[in-house]
């Protein structure tokens, strides 16, 4: 099985910044192609293209009909800007995209083929990509149709795994050290009692017995699942989920995990701590993960210890905390848990991981989501942690939302609860770069307020934002939002700081608002950059400046999925693959 | 010879026997010994019985027939149990003992042989022994850490299902028991038990097959947990673990009796025996036989019997721990019996008379310097009863003083040290909160229909009642000289009322804190290595709440029935 070769790309030279009223001359170079008779199958093909999947400083596109990745790089110069457009072959028949952890690399994932006549077979890939191009794309075998990825927070791992219960094993996993590029991927068959995973979570350097241990956890129905991501030969460790109130035989589905790893005991024993809820149980399971130097070679070095820890109702979310000690003792770990406990009522229930005890706070409101705030608050000179509760039912009622002050919130219970009238319903709610400020954009109207989480203050703002057509700045300071209908070519740029909406006049209609942050890892600001991605099926973009958009700063780009499409190398895509 | 480890002793429901009875005739004492001083009733001292030990005179009185039995409640002793740090559990399904650290609340599942049923503690070597009565074996557990238990099987005799281990952890005794084994068939060996000697580092059991007398009912340890008293239908046998090697238990029997005394030639048949108590040093057994005045006092060194007539059936018989006396309550003549053991041969009785109070039950303290007299008869069964006094009797010179209480009494823990108990009240029928009572004037009505207990300082009688919302279940005294701490956890449940909670009280101060459970509470124990007092309860997947018996602050451990499910 010969890989496909990838020669290694260099960026395309593109005609200079394009005003936005520019021929369309890509869009007609492939109405061109395929106009011309005895046209290949690849012309005759229907153009599917994903994306874009928004970068670090580029946008990606999985070209899925010709192969290929294409990157968009807009580069910020004195006047506008400067595109670059790169494009990369992949293997056979692309299925998805997807950006790294850190959104400096595309990972896309193949399906490969079974091969026929005129047509080499190719397994299932992940390849790793450079969207400047300057390196070549990492192939990583997956040899199996998986059709989802999760990856480590720290950019060095992900597994390949199905999402789909079609799968011949469904429980069958790839394991990818990202940040290697001769190494194979693991294929992992998942021990299973009859279900499939419903997710997968990296549990990247959970500090075990002292040791910083990667280790993946995987979600399914009546079961976790641990396996160690370094010591790959070593078993599963399978644990039962049970609802103690329905009996072993009841379904038990884990929908979410949130880890506890620093200050969680703040003793020689010290463990960090794994949460999991399920869809009706009103339990939280707690695993505690003890190092277990007595295990057999092929065993997992550490072992879950599992604490059912019960709470005031259902687990709607729930998210950990830290507190502060006892004079001279280290902070503690908190597991704060909003649970619903009746038609519109709802309960926070504090949990203390290392003695299972539990505070409960009953709500004046409905709440089914949290957030957590750490800012110094000027006015008590000291530093606060506060909980922002809300209900993001859809089509809910609620129009209220609570502040928990998690200060000694144990014993004050009530006492640092505190109410605020949202004005309406929420719909979502977007955290800014500032520590104390959220965005709501209220449900029905899509109307957008401002709140500080310090002052319990709810800025309402005249203008309505479309979820989906918004962007916020990377840092923070503004957020980017189209006219909801996905018909206006205005976008506005609201100064949240200002409370000011600035409206930018564009030559297209809005399909996406994309911030890019710039390469973390670099001090330049290349690729920091709005785009707005018009839908355009042969590409369509426009970048302005981030932190002052501006029709006289806009440059565009067009044609760009188009470009090449009548030097396609057509013999590549010639061939019959066998039937499966 | 309860089962007492560090300081700490454990309470889980209630005191002592019940009989009506008779009496025996004491041989008297010196002048001049309060033991035989002629004192009168009123004066509380003890007066020389008029029977002497082999006789009969005088007409057995009555013992006031008309009176309900006293109620005695049993320890509950469920599993789980503690060796110092470790709480162990068996599981007879998953084949599996539970570990817990009482420290981390790490735990752990080891396996062990096939159905693991009855378990015990080795004292504090953190270790215990579990029979596996599928396999017919003994599985012992030593836990060094979490995830380091050792486990050693070895056989036993067949359809074992009882195991009593020493007080010390070096020694124990598998049998049949009957009443555990319900309606299961019958094995072939009605008195096959196997001894099990443990190594001092509890990794290592050496078991010996042997017989004792049919049918074993319990076993008792000396004091030193060097010899074990297998008691049996109608012997006691003697296993001397330190010569193991060199000979067989010894049995006693109880010995014959007429089946009518009034005619020497009525045939004997073997003592019915209902109560076997051994004192603590090993030297001799009382025998009580239910709605007998005779009691036996058993020479464990030379296997003589000598027979005591008490003045009425005993409602209550009990031995102080080092069996010097023992004390009988006759309720029927409102009188207690003080039996001199110091000569097994020649048993002295004295009785006293006890006014103001019921003298239904009676129990000495652990120190033996004091014991605690009142009756679990309730005034709604023999109207005018004098129910709601706790008479704390001084055994030195027999002077009763009656503590009042506010309810009456249903059972009674008493701290090591004697200093402390605890009384849960029994609950008159009614609704405490019925609006036909008078809230202020009818308080009393309101406080007899509630539920509840009392701490009682019983040197100075001082007494403080907690009314509960629910029948007080399984309660633990815990002491610890070193620190300074008298505590009594009492756990509440009622299912319908969600009632699931332990009431901590200092029994220093009666400062009382509620600890709110999230489950039913169904067995309480103590960790003695780490001072923590755990309450199981019910729970789909198994709840343990550990309590700091220092400061009261709660830990809690759930699903380590599901850790029984983690595949590893």
């Amino acid at each position: 099985m010969k890989p496909h070769s990838h020669p290694r790309p260099s960026p395309e030279p593109m005609p200079g910044p394009c005003p936005l009223r520019s021929i369309l001359a890509a869009a007609c170079l492939a109405g061109a192609a395929v106009s011309c008779g005895d046209r290949a199958a690849i012309h005759e093909a229907d153009w599917d293209v994903e994306g874009p999947a928004p970068l670090a400083t580029h946008l990606a596109y999985l070209d899925r009909t010709r192969e290929e990745v294409v990157t968009v790089r807009a580069k910020e110069t004195a006047t506008r800007f400067a595109f670059e457009v790169v494009r990369q072959p992949v293997g056979r028949n692309p299925a998805f995209l997807l950006a790294s952890a850190d959104g400096t690399r595309a990972l896309v994932v193949t399906r490969g083929t079974l091969g026929g006549p005129g047509l080499p077979e190719q397994e299932e890939r992940l390849y790793r990509i450079d969207p400047a191009g300057r390196e070549a794309p990492v192939e990583y075998s997956l040899r199996s149709p998986f059709d989802r990825i999760s990856l480590s927070g720290d950019g060095r791992w992900a597994i390949a795994w199905f999402g789909h219960a079609d799968a011949v094993n469904p429980n069958q996993m790839a394991v990818v050290r990202l940040d290697r590029t001769r190494e194979s991927p693991t294929l992992r068959a998942l021990r299973s009692y009859g279900g499939r995973p419903l997710s997968v979570h990296l549990l990247t350097d959970l500090p075990v017995g002292g040791v910083p241990r990667q280790i993946a956890l995987t979600l399914s129905e009546n079961y976790a699942t641990m396996f160690d991501l370094e010591n790959l030969h070593r078993r599963d460790t399978t644990i039962r989920l049970i609802d103690p109130r329905s009996g072993a035989s009841a379904r038990v589905i884990p929908e979410d995990a949130v880890v506890a790893k620093e200050h969680v005991s703040g003793s020689a024993d010290e463990m960090p701590y794994v949460f999991l809820r399920a869809q009706g149980v009103a339990d939280v399971y707690a695993l505690a993960i003890f190092p277990n130097p007595a295990a057999a070679d092929d065993q997992n070095d550490f072992r879950p210890v599992v604490n059912q820890v019960s709470v005031a109702g259902v687990p709607e979310d729930f998210v950990v905390f830290t507190r502060d000690g006892a004079a001279g003792e280290r902070p503690e770990v908190r597991l704060l848990v909003v649970a619903g406990s009746g038609w519109r009522s709802s309960v926070v229930s504090i949990v203390d991981p290392r003695t299972a005890n539990r505070w409960d706070v009953p709500l004046e409101t409905s709440a089914t989501r949290v957030l957590l705030f750490a800012f110094n608050d000027d006015r008590a000179g000291r530093a606060r942690s506060v909980a922002f509760l809300w209900d993001a039912t859809r089509g809910g009622v609620e129009t209220r939302g609570s502040f928990l002050d998690l200060e000694n919130v144990e014993t004050r219970r009530t006492l640092n609860l505190e109410v605020l009238d949202l004005g309406s319903t929420v719909d979502a709610v977007i955290p800014t770069a500032d520590p104390v400020k959220l965005l709501l954009v209220h449900g029905g109207i899509s109307r957008v307020s401002v709140l500080n989480v310090a002052e319990r203050t709810v800025d309402r703002i005249g203008t309505t934002v479309s979820v989906g057509l918004s962007a916020m700045h990377p840092d923070g300071k503004a957020l980017f939002f189209a006219g909801t209908g996905g018909a206006s070519s205005r976008i506005s740029a609201l100064d949240l700081e200002m409370r000011h909406a600035q409206d930018v006049r564009l030559d297209a209609p809005v399909r996406r608002l994309l911030a890019l942050p710039g390469d973390p890892n670099l001090r330049t600001r290349d690729g920091r950059a709005l785009l707005v991605d018009h839908g355009w099926a042969s590409g369509y973009v426009t970048a302005l400046p981030l932190d002052q958009p501006h029709r006289a700063r806009a440059s565009s780009i067009q044609g760009f999925l188009a470009q090449g499409a009548l030097d396609i190398d057509t013999e590549h895509y010639e061939g019959t693959e066998v039937a499966p | 010879m309860n089962g007492r480890a560090a300081g700490v002793v454990v309470v889980a429901g209630l005191v002592l026997a019940v009989a009506l009875g008779a009496w025996t005739c004491g041989s008297g004492g010196a002048d001049g010994d309060p033991w035989d001083d002629d004192r009168g009733a009123d004066s509380g001292g003890w007066e020389a019985s008029e029977r002497d030990a082999a006789g009969d005179q005088g007409a057995v009185r009555d013992a006031g027939p008309d009176l309900p039995p006293e109620r005695e409640e049993n320890p509950d002793l469920r599993v789980p149990r503690a060796s110092n740090r470790f709480v162990y559990m068996s599981n007879t399904v998953a084949d599996n003992v539970v570990v817990i650290d009482s420290v981390t609340l790490a735990v752990e599942l080891v396996g062990v042989g096939d159905a693991p049923a009855a378990l015990e503690a080795l004292g504090t070597l953190d270790a215990a022994a579990v029979i596996n009565r599928g396999s017919d074996s003994v599985s012992l557990i030593r836990t060094m850490a979490i995830g380091e238990s050792v486990v050693s099987e070895e056989m036993v005799a067949p359809d074992t299902n009882a195991l009593s281990v020493s007080p010390t952890g070096l020694y124990g005794v598998t049998w049949y028991d009957v009443a555990a084994a319900g309606s299961a068939p019958l094995p072939p060996g009605l008195q096959d038990v196997s001894l099990l000697e443990f190594d001092s580092d509890a990794v290592r059991v050496r078991v010996v097959q042997t017989t004792v007398a049919s049918r074993p009912v319990e076993i008792e340890w000396s004091d030193d947990g060097r010899t074990a008293f297998v008691v049996a239908k109608h012997h006691v046998c003697i296993v001397e673990f330190e010569t193991l090697d060199e000979s067989l238990p010894r049995c006693v029997g109880f010995g014959m009796v007429s089946t009518n005394p009034e005619d020497p030639w009525a045939p004997m048949v073997a003592r019915r025996v209902d109560e076997v108590d051994v004192s603590g040093d090993g030297r001799l057994a009382v025998l009580r036989t239910d709605d007998s005045e005779r009691i036996a006092v058993l020479d464990l060194s030379d296997d003589a019997i000598v027979e005591v007539v008490l003045p009425a059936v005993p409602s209550d018989l009990d031995l102080a721990g080092d069996g010097t006396f023992a004390l009988a309550a006759m309720r029927g003549l409102g009188q207690i019996a003080r039996i001199d053991l110091a000569d097994p041969a020649a048993p002295e009785v004295y009785v006293a008379d006890v006014r103001g109070l019921l003298a239904g039950q009676i129990t000495i303290s652990p120190d033996g310097t004091r014991a605690l007299i009142f009756s679990s008869v309730s005034r709604e069964e023999v109207p005018g009863a004098l129910t709601e006094v706790l008479g704390v009797l001084d055994v030195a010179d027999a002077t009763i003083s009656p503590v009042p209480l506010e309810k009456e009494v249903r059972a009674i823990g008493i701290t090591p040290d004697g200093e402390y108990a605890v009384v849960i009240h029994r609950k008159n029928s009614g609704n405490p909160d019925d609006p036909a009572l008078h809230p202020v004037d009818d308080i009393e009505e309101r406080i007899d229909r509630s539920y509840g207990f009392s701490l009682v300082h019983i040197r100075t009688g001082r007494v403080s009642l907690q009314i509960t919302p629910t029948d007080p279940g399984p309660f633990l005294l815990y002491q610890d000289a070193r620190e300074g701490i008298h505590k009594a956890f009492v756990t509440l449940r009622d299912d319908a009322a969600r009632i699931r909670e332990v009431r901590v009280a200092d029994l220093r101060t009666f400062t009382v804190r509620t600890t709110l459970l999230g489950s039913p509470p169904a067995s309480i124990g103590v960790a003695p290595g780490s001072r923590k007092v755990f309450v199981g309860q019910d729970h789909a997947t198994g709840r343990i709440t550990f309590l700091d018996a220092r400061d009261g602050s709660a830990r809690t451990v759930t699903g380590f029935q599901i850790n029984d499910w983690i595949v590893e």
